[in-house]
């Protein structure tokens, strides 16, 4: 049987499009020290560190090893991991599967990333073949504007609804000190702005920007000396899909990897109605369509439900069921670094005494063209 | 720690290349030969389950049967579906020409007649009120002369009514 | 180790100078095919994860897996990527069976190196701000390495040279060796300066390949072969990036990491305890470095024990008996290319270079620049 794993600290630092007057170690070195702060321990107490990070975006091959002296992975054990938009939740099921397998207590698990020193969206259309479609993604907004327009036509979601997305979430990050983009936004600012990427415009798609998360994680053993309120990762799942037509129903019924990460964690789970058994969910949710049609997608909600939630107000940060109360993607877009802060932010819900249980990762990966 | 605004230390600014001679593997030799030696688009079938796959796979993804068996592809095309497509309004920079994208630039993610997997290739149609999503679309092959044996032997996939 | 994890079967393709015939997803393909008919188990409905092993700039796009999951047939299943040399991809592999997780899953990494322009890469791989851009490169990490190598333990360039003579010499009985030959001492150093004291033929060659194992659960292990090879012991760290921070003739890491493994194995005396090592040497030197590093013999001794003959095929305790890597096998899949020999020697399946009786093997893989990272697994045949 595997052994618990919690979360016993967790360090953010400030997200920003732009700070010139920081290298990357320096960033990373940033969330440690306030990770370590916050479980209150010290680098010499971490068995082991770990790293997620995507080489092309800034650069770096080896990035793990070149930035190990502000990690403080120097001289401890660690690799890294590289999946993309996923790799921050796959560097803490890294993580957990260190401490669940018994072979450490007490590890440090860090993302981040630093936007402005690397050309993302080249770096992004490169996950494709050489061969093929290299030329025909630009970038993850690319891919992202195709689902949502199949999105558009298969739900009856409309261009508000995605405004009313990123204006709820606008509110979110107004009160999240952490987030990058922290202006409120009306719908109608929304929908002025300008196109980037048809349905997508500029604020509809997630910011550059750059930060770390890092976060402590421990065996229970352990967990209930360090801190009074450890925040136990429960279950988590990885699901990939192929590359062809079942995203989009082509052929045969649509089955995304989301759907099947859903079913998989709520079976688990046993959780039957997870609007009400969980309290909140932090997506991943880089573009304005993604919390309606993914929430569809997790069969967290009905099929073509999403938006009417969205119309209804429901996943406001006040309403009945929040989705991304920290702004979400769409306010702070550090790729590393992103899906390690969801994890990061959903646990910070959870020291809260008001909202008990959540479902702890629900975990997709960029794998829609 | 609170940030102040401070004087921008130095920036060190380099463009970093490197050369790269991909493969592209039996399946898709054999696939761009066609194109540019007889212009037909073709699928490989899977002897187990039967999808077509345009862009065509050595393995299937489902089964993990071999569909390297030449005799079992299937011309598809070059008429098709447009399933989806996105619209550039804004350019970026492209990884495979170092250059920025001319724009407006539209790509449709398109199944072939005949093909049950999606190839996602340009558009010609940028008027973004003109594409609609299920519209019939035909793929255009450069001349026998122009065709180099790359996926850029089909220049785009033009509208259609039919 | 909590529970055991048990490794039912390797496979790899032939390493080759350049495999322009194959995809990548081709060379991935092959070695699953391979391995899954060695389990004798059937990929779609068994195999419950997969992780991968390759890195994003050998394979020229971003998130290199993405095309693994195609072909390793894991539409709707668990794959996660280890962007760093294979011996953690097996490593991290074991974690999910010891987690209880997974009961059966697969490891692949893939690379083909000779798709691009290696120092190019080891180049990015360098820190940003200082010394990338002096033009760094492995080999020239390498050839610092043992320069302080020789100042420091007066170990002479005959005895790197007599490495290379002996890994290249027992890859003529290996069938996936791709630079098999019958040197001599003064050949090797008289080959092509590369970057002083580091000839061309003392360097890894050029290569492609790929490498795929099926790691299970105890239980399932025992099932599914008659011959498992259990990973007893495991250990890997991190030596700093800046040269200024660490001493190029020591290898912590890897002394710790060994440390670690050992202690985890029940092994005191590796010598005695192990009858066979497959070391991850990407220049010659190294092999006797990292020979000291998993205390094969005292610091410094490592020229002692090439020259002593025990390392030989025949000897006491065989080093690369399959050829090593100065014999082929790219990056990322070098160190669980290490593993997978390792696992061949344990299960008797090694071919004409099978050490006779081979019951526990150390295997070790290592990344960056001048050993960086150290992966060492304990690896030991079945029964006990």
């Amino acid at each position: 049987m595997a052994n618990r794993v919690a979360i016993v600290g967790i360090g953010q630092t400030t997200h920003s499009g732009r700070r010139p007057y920081v290298n990357d170690g320096e960033l990373i070195y940033d969330a440690v020290t306030r990770a370590l702060e916050d479980a209150g321990l010290t680098i010499n107490d971490m068995e082991a560190v770990m790293a997620g990070n995507m080489d092309m975006f800034e650069g770096h091959h080896l990035n793990d090893a070149m930035l190990n002296l502000y990690s403080g992975a120097a001289g401890r054990p660690g690799f890294k991991m590289n999946t993309g938009g996923t790799v921050g939740t796959m560097t803490a099921i890294q993580g957990w599967y260190h401490i669940a397998s018994g072979l450490y207590d007490v590890c440090l698990v860090i993302g981040w990333e630093k936007h402005d020193e690397g050309p993302a969206t080249p770096a992004i259309s490169t996950i494709t073949d050489p061969a093929v479609d290299r030329h025909f993604l630009v970038g993850a907004i690319g891919g992202l504007a195709t689902v949502s327009v199949a999105y558009m036509q298969r739900s009856g979601c409309k261009l508000e609804h995605a405004a009313m997305v990123r204006a709820n979430a606008s509110q979110a990050a107004h009160r999240n000190p952490m987030a990058h983009m922290r202006e409120i936004y009306s719908v109608e600012d929304v929908m002025k702005a300008r196109m980037v990427m048809y349905p997508l415009n500029l604020l509809m798609c997630c910011p550059t920007s750059l930060g770390a998360t890092a976060m402590v994680l421990a065996s229970e053993s352990k967990a209930k000396k360090i801190c009074k309120k450890p925040v136990w990762m429960k279950d988590h799942v990885t699901v990939h899909v192929e590359y062809g037509g079942a995203q989009f129903g082509i052929g045969e019924k649509r089955w995304t990897s989301h759907m099947e990460a859903g079913a998989k964690l709520f079976k688990r789970n046993h959780i039957t109605k997870p609007m009400q058994e969980t309290q909140v969910f932090e997506m991943y949710d880089p573009f304005a369509f993604a919390i309606p049609m993914w929430l569809e997608d997790f069969l967290v909600c009905e099929p073509n439900e999403g938006w009417k939630l969205i119309e209804k107000g429901a996943l406001k940060l006040e309403g009945e069921y929040p989705v991304s109360p920290s702004g979400g993607v769409l306010c702070t877009n550090s790729i590393g670094d992103s899906a390690i802060l969801r994890v990061a932010e959903a646990a910070l819900q959870l020291r809260q005494p008001i909202r008990r249980c959540t479902l702890h990762q629900l975990y997709r990966r960029l794998r829609h063209t | 720690m609170k940030e102040k605004v401070q004087e921008e230390l130095i920036y060190i600014n380099k463009t970093m290349k490197i050369p790269y001679k991909w493969r592209t593997g039996e399946v898709w030799g054999e696939f761009f030969r066609e194109l540019k030696e007889n212009g037909i688009i073709y699928a490989n079938q899977c002897p187990t389950c039967g999808r077509a796959f345009c862009l065509p796979k050595d393995v299937c993804t489902r089964d993990h049967t071999r569909c390297t068996d030449r005799s079992k592809w299937i011309p598809v095309g070059p008429k098709g579906t447009l399933v989806t497509y996105f619209m550039a309004e804004q350019s970026f920079l492209l990884p495979t020409t170092g250059e920025m994208l001319k724009i407006p630039f539209a790509v449709g993610i398109i199944l072939l007649d005949g093909a049950t997997v999606i190839l996602q290739h340009q558009l010609e149609e940028t008027d973004e009120e003109k594409i609609k999503i299920f519209m019939r679309v035909e793929a255009v092959i450069k001349p026998k002369a122009e065709r180099k044996g790359n996926i850029f032997d089909i220049v785009h996939f033009k509208t259609i009514t039919e | 180790m909590a529970g055991r994890v048990g490794i039912v079967a390797a496979s790899a393709t032939k390493f080759e100078a350049a495999k322009p015939y194959q995809h990548l997803m081709d060379l991935v393909v092959e070695v699953t095919d391979k391995v899954v008919e060695a389990a004798g188990i059937n990929l779609k409905d068994d195999i419950e994860a997969v992780v991968s092993c390759s890195q994003d700039f050998w394979d020229g796009r971003t998130i290199s897996s993405m095309p693994i999951p195609d072909a390793v047939c894991s539409h709707l299943k668990d794959e996660s990527k280890v962007a760093g040399d294979g011996a953690y991809a097996v490593l991290y592999g074991a974690m999910h069976i010891l987690s209880g997780d997974n009961k059966l899953i697969l490891v692949v990494s893939h690379c083909e190196e000779s798709i691009t322009d290696g120092t190019m890469i080891e180049n990015w791989s360098i820190d940003h701000i200082f010394h990338r851009w002096l033009g760094l490169d492995y080999t020239m990490g390498a050839a610092m390495q043992a320069r302080r190598y020789m100042d420091r333990y007066k170990v002479t360039p005959e005895q790197f040279a007599k490495v290379v003579v002996k890994n290249r010499g027992n890859a003529l009985k290996n069938k996936l060796a791709q630079e098999a030959m019958n040197l001599t001492v003064d050949q090797v150093l008289k080959s092509k300066m590369l970057a002083d004291p580091i000839t061309e033929l003392q360097k890894k060659p050029v290569s492609d390949g790929a490498c795929a194992m099926i790691l299970a659960s105890e239980e399932v292990a025992k099932k599914l072969t008659p011959t498992p090879v259990w990973i007893t012991g495991s250990g890997n760290y991190y030596e700093h990036h800046n040269l200024g921070d660490r001493d190029l003739a020591e290898c912590d890491a890897l002394i710790k990491s060994a440390k670690r493994a050992y202690k985890m194995a029940g092994i005191n005396n590796p010598v005695k305890d192990l009858d066979l090592v497959e070391l991850s040497e990407y220049y010659a030197h190294e092999e006797l470095l990292w020979t000291e590093g998993l205390g094969l013999c005292g610091r410094g001794e490592g020229g002692k024990l090439i020259d002593s003959g025990k390392t030989q095929l025949k000897g006491e305790i065989p080093v690369n008996p399959s050829g090593g890597l100065l014999s082929g096998a790219p990056v990322t899949v070098a160190g669980m290319a290490r593993v997978a020999e390792a696992v061949w020697q344990l299960q008797g399946k090694a071919g004409e270079h099978q050490v006779q009786g081979a019951k526990r093997a150390v295997a070790h893989g290592c990344g960056g620049l001048a050993g960086q990272m150290h992966c060492v697994l304990v690896l030991e045949k079945g029964g006990k």
